[in-house]
């Protein structure tokens, strides 16, 4: 009897136990390790705004962190907030309904003038937003201030022909014109949509929704230039795995990435609009429209864990604000788009004001538009042409991910 | 005339005593099951139930978050011949069972005769068996620093010809695999050797020392008693080594994690990218089922082939 007492005992208490854990033990979930201390500012604030602890925790890099997301999903063991992606990426989850409709936050953050009805539309799947806005940025070319200097490179380049000109003088000023890593299982991406991009916006949206091939004149066209800038010498080793290492250490001169990669660029010793400023990448031809890809990470807020305790509401409230805002611009200077926060560092700052003058179409990142379900295969079949950039590994790519994107759209 | 025993008993007798050794049959039966419960009960749940679900999973459209409750009939099996990932990671998995049956065995049956009756044997045994005792993840990272692109090879190579020498071992679709491959043998090998040491020690010495007094060669020896009489280990060890191979994920998944190839290096890393990174579950699960059935028809020709030589041999 005294056994069956104390088995019930243990089972009442371990019971007890994981309830309080549930209650108090909250987690945030993400991927983004250099925003780890930003991130961890703005929900140890929301946390104390709930009356709760809410803990950072990341999984990397990216593709093991979307495999460990999907499988907490399928088991039904959502983290009470994780970060994620919008797009299509956004609208497969909200399918799921494990995400939280924020819209009385939302409403709320829009009266309170925090943010607009456009940014609210980033994080929006038919009408309804499913996630705080962590990161708005716009993605420029990032250029060398004393590199662009040493090669007589008197003031950023407005057009393709300038860029190339520009390149040759820096090959020949001793540096490698642009840093193109292939690291965290999604990088290889970024030159692929920026070339298709700049031959044709609408086919750069095509490949996102299944009118435009992978094989089509566009990506030939793509694939072309950026083999020929390869056999110029114009990229960095694709195999190096830190990032940013040769934009930081001086080896290239430019690098195509998200203007929230400025924190990491200042953290590591470079002074935002002093030693780096940015410029818009120009189109391929004078004849395409000027275009920017507008990036926007949402966090997302589990539909469940809102459910079981209203106080979380607090918490979503004040990741919104202007402080939260303020504290993760202070802590790696990201910005998450709060119009009455400041700008984290000058580069932001100016990138807002150019891309404001020059009115770019701006567009969803290829990553957040693509379907998910192919993604990871076709980044892949781009990264293979990173590591071999000849014509002939070119023509294998286009084949290869024209065959997966025809499966998928044919089998949807 | 010499009565039986039966002959001599009533039939009631007989049928009492029947019963009574059916009673006893069916309490040791009974108590037979009772301690192989446990254990029946282990490998229904966690490897026949998953195996049978896995099997279930590929007949539907389970994808990403939804689809688990539709009957796609046999299209997932249908798109492994319709995305070229497929038959890359089947050829790679080729490369692997191949290379891991023949590299581990040849390079232990050499070293397992190199060593058998030296000096200072055992000391030879346990250092080419150290690196089985260290977990293929260790191993992976430790090799990986060894491919870089400057590490060990690279720099030394440049150090002894005074040139530089970049090769991308991991970073090439035509080195990457020979590459983990070489680790795979670095690690397998001396397990292999202990096992065929084991072998080589239950093959009697009287043949060979017949053989000898009648003028035999070493190579002959070799050829004509010890490889037959060898035989019966070296399938043992070759059914290992390939189903390691068949298997093969963490060497790839620690030295190639940086390789944007990676996922088509082998059928279980494709099946793993395919379900855990783009959450085609039911299609991954179909990979699963046809890199099982490959395994079992393998490794179940294999068994047969050792049967029927081990019979041979008695």
């Amino acid at each position: 009897m005294s056994l069956i007492k104390t088995i019930a005992a243990l089972g009442l208490l371990s019971a007890v136990s994981a309830g309080t854990a549930y209650a108090q033990d909250l987690t945030l979930y993400s991927d983004k390790t250099e925003w780890n201390p930003g991130i961890t500012a703005v929900m140890t604030a929301a946390g104390t705004e709930a009356g709760t602890t809410i803990k950072v925790q990341d999984v990397t890099p990216t593709d093991k962190y979307q495999a460990f997301m999907q499988t907490s999903i399928a088991g039904n063991n959502v983290p009470a907030f994780f970060t994620w992606w919008n797009g299509n990426q956004l609208s497969d989850l909200v399918a799921t309904g494990v995400a939280a409709d924020l819209t009385p936050y939302w409403d709320k953050a829009i009266a309170d003038g925090d943010f607009s009805a456009a940014q609210r539309d980033l994080v929006s799947v038919d009408g309804k937003p499913y996630g705080v806005l962590l990161n708005v940025a716009n993605w420029v070319v990032f250029y060398n201030t004393a590199a662009f200097e040493k090669a007589g490179i008197a003031a950023p380049p407005t057009t393709w022909e300038e860029l190339m000109a520009d390149a040759d003088k820096l090959k020949a000023a001793g540096y490698t014109p642009f840093n193109a890593p292939t690291s965290g299982g999604w990088m290889p991406f970024i030159w692929f949509s920026q070339l298709v991009l700049g031959t044709s916006p609408d086919a750069f949206v095509g490949l996102t929704d299944g009118s435009v091939a992978y094989d089509g004149p566009e990506v030939q066209n793509a694939f072309k230039v950026w083999g020929d800038m390869y056999a110029k010498g114009y990229f960095t080793d694709p195999r190096e795995q830190d990032d940013q290492k040769f934009f930081v250490d001086g080896t290239a001169a430019m690098y195509l990435i998200g203007d929230w990669h400025s924190g990491s660029f200042a953290a590591a010793g470079m002074k935002p609009g002093e030693d780096f400023k940015t410029f818009l990448m120009p189109a391929l031809t004078p004849d395409v429209q000027q275009a920017v890809i507008v990036e926007a990470s949402p966090i997302v807020v589990s539909a469940q864990a809102l459910a079981a305790n209203a106080d979380l509401g607090k918490a979503v409230q004040s990741m919104m604000g202007a402080d939260a805002s303020n504290a993760l611009g202070s802590a790696v200077q990201v910005y998450n788009g709060n119009l009455k926060a400041a700008a984290p560092n000058a580069t932001i700052e100016a990138n807002k004001e150019m891309v404001a003058a020059a009115k770019p179409r701006a567009l969803v990142r290829w990553w957040e538009a693509v379907p998910s379900q192919i993604q990871g295969d076709l980044v892949a079949a781009m990264g293979s042409f990173m590591l071999d950039p000849t014509p002939e590994t070119a023509a294998k790519s286009m084949s290869t991910m024209q065959a997966i994107n025809a499966d998928y759209w044919a089998n949807k | 005339m010499i009565k039986t025993a039966s002959a001599t008993l009533s039939p009631e007798i007989l049928k009492d005593a029947r019963r009574r050794e059916r009673r006893v049959a069916w309490r040791q039966t009974r108590i037979a099951w009772l301690f192989i419960a446990p254990a029946v009960f282990m490998v229904s749940a966690f490897l026949l139930a998953p195996v049978v679900f896995n099997v279930i999973l590929s007949f539907t459209k389970w994808q990403k978050f939804t689809g688990l409750d539709k009957f796609a009939g046999f299209a997932n099996y249908a798109r492994l011949f319709a995305v070229p990932y497929f038959s890359e990671a089947l050829s790679n998995t080729a490369v692997w069972v191949v290379g891991a049956m023949v590299l581990p065995l040849a390079f232990g049956l050499g070293l397992a005769l190199l060593l058998r009756n030296i000096p200072l044997q055992e000391t030879f045994k346990s250092l080419f068996f150290l690196p089985k005792v260290m977990a293929p993840t260790a191993v992976g990272a430790i090799w990986y620093y060894v491919y870089a692109p400057h590490g060990v090879i690279n720099s030394a190579v440049a150090g002894i010809t005074g040139q530089p020498f970049d090769v991308g071992w991991l970073y090439d679709a035509q080195t990457v695999t020979p590459s983990v491959i070489a680790t795979f043998v670095w690690q397998t090998v001396g397990i292999t050797m202990v096992l065929l040491l084991l072998g080589l020690a239950a093959i009697p010495r009287d043949p060979i020392e017949a053989a000898r007094v009648d003028g035999a060669s070493g190579w002959q020896i070799f050829r004509h008693i010890i490889w037959p009489l060898l035989l019966p280990t070296v399938l043992v060890v070759t059914i290992l080594n390939v189903a390691a191979g068949f298997t093969t994920f963490d060497l790839l998944w620690v030295m190639a994690g940086s390789y944007p190839g990676k996922r088509t290096l082998s059928l279980a890393v494709y099946m793993y990218y395919e379900s855990f990174s783009n959450g085609a579950w039911a299609y991954g699960s179909a990979v699963a089922v046809v890199l099982g059935a490959m395994v079992i028809a393998v490794t179940a020709a294999l068994a047969v082939l050792q049967s029927r030589v081990e019979k041979n041999i008695r």
